[in-house]
């Protein structure tokens, strides 16, 4: 006897019993629609943040105060000083960085801001006239930050979309002056919205000269980051090098594992969050992996029931000639082309869902989600369902196929 | 050499601690086309008998030549294709299988057998216009009455052609009218296929369209004897 006959006569008994094969599968497609689910949508997730990550532009590196943590007890890391107004000078010095185009120190903290009796918590973000350009952070009204501000420690303010409905939620606040640490600002920018998971979420903050925040808010000499961006993004790795050269040498560090000061490029952060994400889509996809051997379980059972039920079918088959491993094979390629058919179920209706999914995520949040279909993830799903319908489906193959025939057919 | 032969057949039940002696010792042989009636009161072994004779169930003790071989040294692979090969069964409760058309059902034993597929259809067809229903190819079992539903059973017994036709008590479950086609079309198939059948009934009106009644009591042949007055078919003779 072929295969294919075996397969032909597996479909007639599937397609004879619809109601149960339908239900028997359904433990296989909810696994399987997990899987995908959890797989597209931790690939969109992962592209989405990546891509915010991306934004930050492939050139910019990134100076952060500090002795970077080598592990949990390393209690040093918390000195935070370390960048002050001569780092920015020798780092502005092009002997020291040639590739370094643009420079940029951040200050940045929490401060209450207020506007006639409303008041608001904002992040204070002090940057420099290139803050726009680096961060694409460009007011959509009025003007932003400029080197004149910055020189001036001039005391005017760009305000994020989130701030300026907070503290005056029907007037505008453009030309008007808001208070913040009992200081007057100008607002002289509204930013465009940005959307509420943005790396750096702008719609939070209160942007303005690095001056005025280091002065007037937070009092203090140094600053939280130095950023830097190379000419190209080929130089990254070369300014990266000379960053470190400079600033090793104006602190009089020899030994590399004495840096007081980190360094963060974009590849870094990529290869740090991408993992991140990739472990967690891991870990997810195996739990709902778990929920096909749940599934497993269950078409045994009903293989179970249904070679009881079909005692007489069984034995009328053996009696027309069946031997018993074309019962085997018949009850076993009935639990695979059920998984099968569960794996591809579940791959469509996982698919479907991550894309509606995708859809909301798209129109309501109004993020850039793209929708991916993991080839790998569906093929694994097909490949672990079949086993599994392998598996779970020989005990009550064999148990048919030991069946006697007359057993069989007396059974009523 | 006979197609059958059995010579001390014993068959007992083991339940438990008690053995049950259903067969108790036959001796009997059949030869090729023979129509051969067995009867006896419920309880007589003839059921067993049946089983044993078509290969479906061992017997404890005795021997059963098959076409001059002995069954006991046959593989329960081999025993799968001479069930396939040269036997047909029809049985009490038709055992046709629901939601599956006349065809399907009669192609049954195909599937099993060596048979191209290119043929399976024409032989089905063949053996469904033997019994008549040709008009029935594509109804399934529910849409047909008690007697049609024997009649496929009893078309998909030969679409192997096979050398005996074992029937258990066919007209069991049928009223008398249906039950008089079914044998008139068993005998018919004797007739003129030349094929050897075996039936069981308890009926000696059915038991009379046979040649031969072999009669069975407490396990033991009380009485072998040939039909002297032999019911002849009507069927097909409006």
């Amino acid at each position: 006897m072929l295969l294919y006959h075996s397969i032909k006569i597996a479909l007639v008994g599937l397609k004879t019993n619809k109601t149960r094969s339908a239900l028997t599968i359904l433990g296989i497609v909810i696994g399987v629609t997990a899987i995908i689910m959890v797989v597209s949508l931790g690939q969109g997730a992962k592209d989405l943040i990546l891509g915010q990550i991306e934004g930050l532009g492939a050139r910019v590196i990134g100076i952060i105060p500090g002795r970077q943590p080598k592990g949990p007890t390393d209690i040093l890391a918390t000195l935070t000083a370390s960048l002050k107004e001569r780092d920015l000078a020798a780092l502005g010095r092009k002997e020291n960085v040639p590739h370094a185009a643009d420079i940029m120190p951040v200050v940045f903290g929490s401060e209450t801001a207020s506007y006639e009796g409303e008041t608001y918590r904002p992040t204070i973000f002090g940057g420099s006239e290139l803050m726009a350009d680096i961060y694409d952070s460009y007011p959509e009204r009025g003007r932003g930050i400029t080197a004149d501000d910055v020189r001036g420690s001039a005391d005017v303010v760009v305000l994020g979309q989130t701030v300026a409905e907070k503290l005056s939620p029907d007037r505008d606040l453009l030309g008007e002056r808001i208070k913040i640490k009992g200081r007057n600002f100008l607002v002289i920018g509204i930013l465009a919205k940005k959307g509420g998971a943005s790396f750096i979420n702008f719609d939070e903050m209160a942007l303005m000269p690095y001056t005025t925040a280091q002065n007037y808010i937070f009092g203090i000499k140094y600053f939280n980051r130095i950023i830097v961006r190379a000419d190209s993004e080929a130089n990254v790795a070369v300014t990266v090098e000379d960053v470190k050269a400079t600033l090793r040498e104006l602190h009089g560090i020899t030994d590399p594992d004495k840096d007081d000061f980190g360094i963060e490029t974009q590849a870094d952060l990529l290869k740090t969050v991408g993992t991140v994400l990739s472990t967690l889509t891991v870990f997810l996809a195996m739990v709902a992996a778990i929920s096909l051997v749940v599934g497993g379980v269950g078409i045994m059972n009903i293989m179970l029931v249904s070679v009881t039920d079909r005692t007489r079918e069984i034995g009328l088959r053996k009696a027309l000639g069946a031997t018993n491993r074309n019962i085997l094979t018949q009850f076993l390629l009935e639990a695979i082309i059920l998984t099968g058919i569960g794996g591809i179920v579940g791959i469509l209706f996982g698919a479907g869902l991550s894309f509606a999914v995708s859809l909301v995520i798209n129109n309501v949040f109004g993020l850039a989600w793209i929708f991916t279909f993991p080839i790998g993830a569906a093929l694994l799903g097909i490949a672990i369902s079949t086993i599994v319908g392998l598996i779970f489906g020989l005990y009550p193959a064999r148990k048919a196929s030991y069946m006697s025939p007359i057993d069989a057919l007396r059974h009523e | 050499m006979s197609l059958m032969e059995i010579r001390n057949l014993t068959k007992s039940y083991d339940e438990g601690e008690v053995s049950t002696l259903v067969l108790r010792g036959l001796d009997f042989k059949i030869e090729k086309g023979e129509f051969v009636a067995v009867m006896g009161p419920s309880g007589s072994g003839k059921s067993t008998l049946l089983h044993i004779l078509g290969l479906l169930e061992r017997q404890s003790g005795g021997e059963y030549f098959f076409g001059g071989k002995q069954t006991g040294e046959y593989s329960e692979d081999e025993i799968a294709k001479v069930r396939n090969k040269k036997l047909g069964f029809i049985f009490q409760s038709f055992n046709l299988l629901p939601r599956t058309t006349v065809l399907e059902n009669v192609k049954l034993p195909l599937l099993y057998s060596a048979v191209m597929e290119e043929l399976w259809d024409g032989l089905a067809r063949q053996a469904i216009e033997a019994v008549g229903l040709s008009h029935r190819v594509d109804f399934e079992p529910s849409q047909l009455s008690g007697g049609e539903k024997q009649r496929v059973a009893i078309a998909r017994a030969l679409v192997n052609n096979p050398e005996v036709i074992f029937a258990d008590e066919p007209t069991g479950n049928l009223d008398s009218k249906s039950g008089e086609v079914v044998m008139e079309i068993i005998q018919k198939l004797h007739n003129e296929m030349g094929h050897t059948v075996i039936l069981i009934t308890h009926e000696t009106y059915t038991a009379e369209y046979a040649e031969r009644i072999i009669r069975l009591r407490d396990g033991m042949i009380e009485s072998d004897t040939n039909v002297l007055n032999r019911r002849a078919g009507k069927l097909f003779q409006k």
